[in-house]
């Protein structure tokens, strides 16, 4: 009992790990693009009003080098990094058949997307 | 009624600063950072406050996922508790916006100031013969796996007093009837979930207040990322604006994270605690219309 009582743990310490480097590698990638994009908000003296950009004009406006589309690029990074370290404790639990925390990995992801629909409606 | 214009000079070493200490205190205590954030923005660079929230929690999402990056590394975070407590948040969060936008609640902000000046009374470490915090109450490994909700149990190392802790989750059905209503009055009266998620889980749910600070930055995450969503859509974020708080928010989350994981449970019991009062007393004040 002890054995497993440590095992679980051990694999869990795995979990934590990877999340954490994920977490580190998807926050260095947002701030790189919103350094980047306050840089360019102060070389090229653009009105510091200026809205986040819609999804479909931050391809047009990161090849226009606008510094709006960078930092809104890097927000949406942000934004995503809870729901890519939900789905990799998903992806975990299922693997190592943990059922209990897999099932409230599922409830909190339909959750969130029914949330994220609600609120947006 | 306020004008939604923003100011066209924003001053950016302000937003600097005031992401540094909200990044700094915010993940020390597990708390967002929005109660240093909100007000500097308004009061200090005349911005409307639809515009102070929106760049606050978008500043909330980053410390909480920089101080995550943190926790989780040296397995302080309870990965599985707050996974739990996040289902019952979120819809709570959601429940909450509704609702703020049919309530007006000045009472309601008194009596939930005077439930914060017990709780941080309550939170006030004590000179007893009891344990430590970290010291919970030593339950054999085989207790352990046999208990109901032995997968919330959690394990970490506290350099601060060089030991391995090792915890049992209680009341997990409390922690989640607390965590909706904490999900509908953070909402409601516009104040980060941590406050009042830090103290159900260390006080109701025996958690060691370094895991639960831990836990909190985590749940933060889940909690200010749907709220971020909206204000981004409605337009109430600015790009000028959040850049330089979101870079110094980093910077202050990294270091307070750093901090708090090798300083003792007591010290950050007594910032809590203070913190927890100034606020409870200031939202009384801005309640009874004393702050204007």
């Amino acid at each position: 009992m002890d054995c497993q009582y440590d095992s679980r743990h051990e694999k869990l310490h795995l979990l934590n790990r990877r999340i954490s480097r994920v977490l580190r590698w998807g926050i260095a990638a947002s701030l790189v693009l919103i350094i980047g994009g306050l840089l360019l908000f102060l070389v090229s003296g653009a009105p510091h009003t200026s809205p986040m950009l819609p999804l479909p004009s931050l391809i047009n406006g990161f090849i226009a080098l606008d510094p709006a589309a960078f930092i809104t690029l890097g927000v949406i990074f942000i934004l995503l990094l809870p729901a890519i370290m939900l789905i990799l404790s998903l992806a975990y639990f299922a693997a190592v058949r943990e059922r209990q925390p897999a099932i409230v990995c599922v409830v909190l992801l339909i959750m969130l997307i029914c949330s994220l629909i609600l609120v947006l409606k | 009624m306020l004008s939604l214009t923003m100011p066209a000079d924003i001053n950016i070493w302000i937003l600097g600063g005031t992401g540094f200490a909200a990044g700094l205190l915010g993940s020390m205590l597990g708390v967002g950072g929005g109660f240093i954030i909100v007000p500097v923005l308004t009061l200090a660079l005349g911005m409307p406050i639809q515009y102070a929230i929106g760049s606050s929690l978008i500043s909330i999402v980053i410390n909480a996922c920089t101080a995550t990056s943190v926790y989780i590394r040296c397995h302080m975070t309870n990965l599985q508790l707050g996974l739990l407590l996040a289902c019952a948040l979120v819809p709570g969060a959601v429940a909450g916006a509704f609702l703020a936008a049919r309530l007006s609640s000045p009472v309601l902000t008194v009596i939930f100031g005077l439930l914060m000046v017990y709780v941080a009374y309550l939170m006030m470490p004590k000179k007893r013969s009891k344990p430590a915090p970290e010291r919970v109450e030593a339950a054999t490994v085989h207790e352990k796996a046999h208990a109901p909700h032995a997968w919330l149990d959690g394990r970490y190392y506290d350099p601060a007093i060089n030991q391995e802790i090792d915890y049992q989750v209680h009341r997990p059905v409390v922690g989640l009837v607390t965590g909706f209503f904490s999900g509908v009055i953070s909402s409601l009266l516009g104040i980060g979930g941590g406050i009042i998620n830090v103290p159900v889980m260390n006080r109701l749910m025996k958690v060691p207040l370094k895991a639960t600070i831990a836990t909190s930055a985590l749940l933060l995450s889940f909690t200010t990322m749907t709220g971020s969503i909206i204000y981004i859509f409605n337009g109430y974020v600015v790009p000028y604006v959040v850049a330089p708080l979101i870079i110094s928010v980093f910077l202050g989350a990294r270091l307070g994270s750093a901090l708090a994981h090798r300083w003792h449970s007591a010290w950050l019991m007594w910032i809590f605690t203070f913190f927890l009062a100034v606020t409870a007393v200031l939202m009384m004040l801005k309640a009874l219309n004393i702050l204007g």
